[in-house]
């Protein structure tokens, strides 16, 4: 019945418990981190240096003594659109001036252009991949939350709600087992009704939304009555914003905390000095 | 004694509008659990690939993760929406198996942002006239709006040339926009008893 498992695939909040010290590490450095190496890492054009800051995520998974197998887990279902994509960027990335040809036939052009970012693509998506799966699987879903909290919290000096998006963003993770299983009892509902959740071929587009729509659309009202009930019990127990509340749990930074973050930026540096070696 | 008009029928409490005041937080209690509850249905449509309903063309599937940011916004208003359209692209941008292009959060959280809004505008502007245009038109706005300003974003950061994006948009937008319509009328009509008789015309 794993059809109807639709709850092991998802790597969010999967948090793999182990003794190490960037399990101990403060939430909020290791948000900031996450968010400042995506970043970096997103605006790298070079091969050779995604590749080592591909080494470096590697080092720090085999320190917090997460298996690799266990972080990859989360691509697998969409593994196809991944390898999709890369063949669309092999066949179809536009000719540019320096770029040699390598295959021309008929519609499709293979370049050396293409070919190289296509790896660097794929090893760019490895080092995201093994990046969030890192963050993830060494911080449970209440300190995410309480981290992210308190680095929003400035915001809130520019009347911006940062308190309600921790709040929001608590609320969805806090959602998303209940979903799933929502979602597993109403795939099951409905394949004994003859409905089945497996998708047709793609050109039976009419019979594609009529199988998929009995499932979408009850989860929705079903979320909105959720929702609608859970305001009515915030408001019954007189929640009231950020005014007057007081934390049970206070994170403290410490030089360890400060020492991630070096070695965070040194990895960094030496990934962009590496590219900016090698560009000249 | 006057002849006041008394009010027979209470509204239920989600058709009822909390407006602020000087001593309410900036959301609502109710706008917040909606968002956070249609913020999780987005990461779900994604994780488990429902929110992706394939198409008989070759670019791929079209999606509906779009619909809970028009949905809030319709709900809730412009300010849900756009805290949506951000958790919709903040799960594009961190997303595993997001394609590379996304990984730029110029790209996957900027052009999501006005998604809400657009919805927002068209369906606040139409309202008066009818519920179920104004429904269909947000459907359309906000499915336009996602597709236009993620294509355009794509091609200002010379990810794809034009003629890419316009046949790509072209080709995508029709599908998205009839099921975001069809899901929306679908959950609204449920949610909100649009053209539900609510009085007996005896």
């Amino acid at each position: 019945m794993s059809e109807f498992d639709f709850l092991s695939n998802i790597a969010i909040g999967q948090y793999f418990p182990a003794v190490s010290t960037i399990h101990q590490l403060d939430p909020r450095f290791k948000l900031m981190i996450f968010l400042v190496f995506t970043l970096g890492i997103s605006f790298l054009d070079n091969l050779t240096a995604n590749l080592l800051a591909l080494i470096w995520v590697l080092t720090w998974l085999a320190a917090a003594r997460c298996p690799l197998i266990h972080a990859l887990r989360g691509l697998r279902p969409l593994l196809p659109f991944v390898v999709a994509f890369a063949l669309f960027q092999l066949f179809f990335t536009p000719t540019a001036v320096g770029c040699a040809a390598l295959v021309e036939w008929r519609y499709l052009h293979i370049t050396t252009c293409g070919l190289s970012l296509m790896l660097l693509s794929l090893v760019r998506l490895a080092t995201l991949v093994l990046l969030t799966s890192l963050l993830t699987m060494t911080t449970t879903t209440t300190e995410l939350a309480h981290g992210t909290e308190l680095l929003l919290a400035p915001l809130s000096n520019l009347r911006l709600p940062a308190h309600e998006m921790a709040l929001i963003i608590t609320i969805a993770l806090r959602f998303l087992p209940t979903l799933g299983l929502e979602m597993s009892r109403l795939a099951r509902a409905q394949a004994a009704r003859g409905v089945t959740a497996q998708r047709s071929h793609r050109f039976y587009f009419m019979r594609n939304i009529r199988e998929r729509l009995p499932l979408i659309i009850p989860l929705f009202v079903n979320s909105l009555s959720r929702a609608h009930r859970l305001a009515v019990a915030m408001d019954a127990r007189g929640y009231s914003g950020t005014r007057g509340r007081t934390r049970a749990f206070t994170m403290q930074s410490s030089s360890r905390d400060w020492f991630a973050v070096v070695v965070a930026m040194f990895a960094l540096a030496s990934a962009y000095v590496l590219a900016a070696c090698l560009s000249i | 004694m006057d002849n006041q008009p008394i009010e027979t029928q209470q509204k239920p409490y989600h058709q009822t509008r909390q407006e602020p005041t000087s001593n309410t937080p900036t959301m609502t209690t109710r706008k917040i659990a909606i968002s956070g509850v249609l913020a999780a249905i987005t990461i779900l449509l994604g994780w488990t690939r429902w929110g992706f309903i394939p198409i008989p063309l070759p670019i791929g599937d079209a999606t509906i993760m779009h619909v809970p940011v028009i949905l809030g916004a319709i709900l809730e208003g412009p300010i849900v929406g756009t805290i949506l359209g951000a958790i919709f692209g903040i799960f594009s941008l961190i997303q595993p198996a997001a394609v590379d292009w996304f990984k730029d959060p110029t790209i996957s959280i900027l052009p999501r942002l006005l998604i809400g809004v657009c919805a927002w505008g068209a369906y606040a502007l139409t309202r008066r006239w009818s519920e179920w245009i104004a429904i269909i038109l947000a459907g359309v706005v906000g499915t336009l709006a996602n597709t236009v300003f993620t294509l355009g974003m794509l091609v200002i950061r010379n990810k794809i040339d034009v003629r890419t994006a316009v046949t790509f948009g072209a080709a995508a937008y029709p599908p998205e926009a009839i099921i975001a319509i069809i899901v929306l009328l679908g959950v609204l009509g449920a949610w909100k008893g649009v053209g539900r008789r609510t009085s007996s015309r005896l």
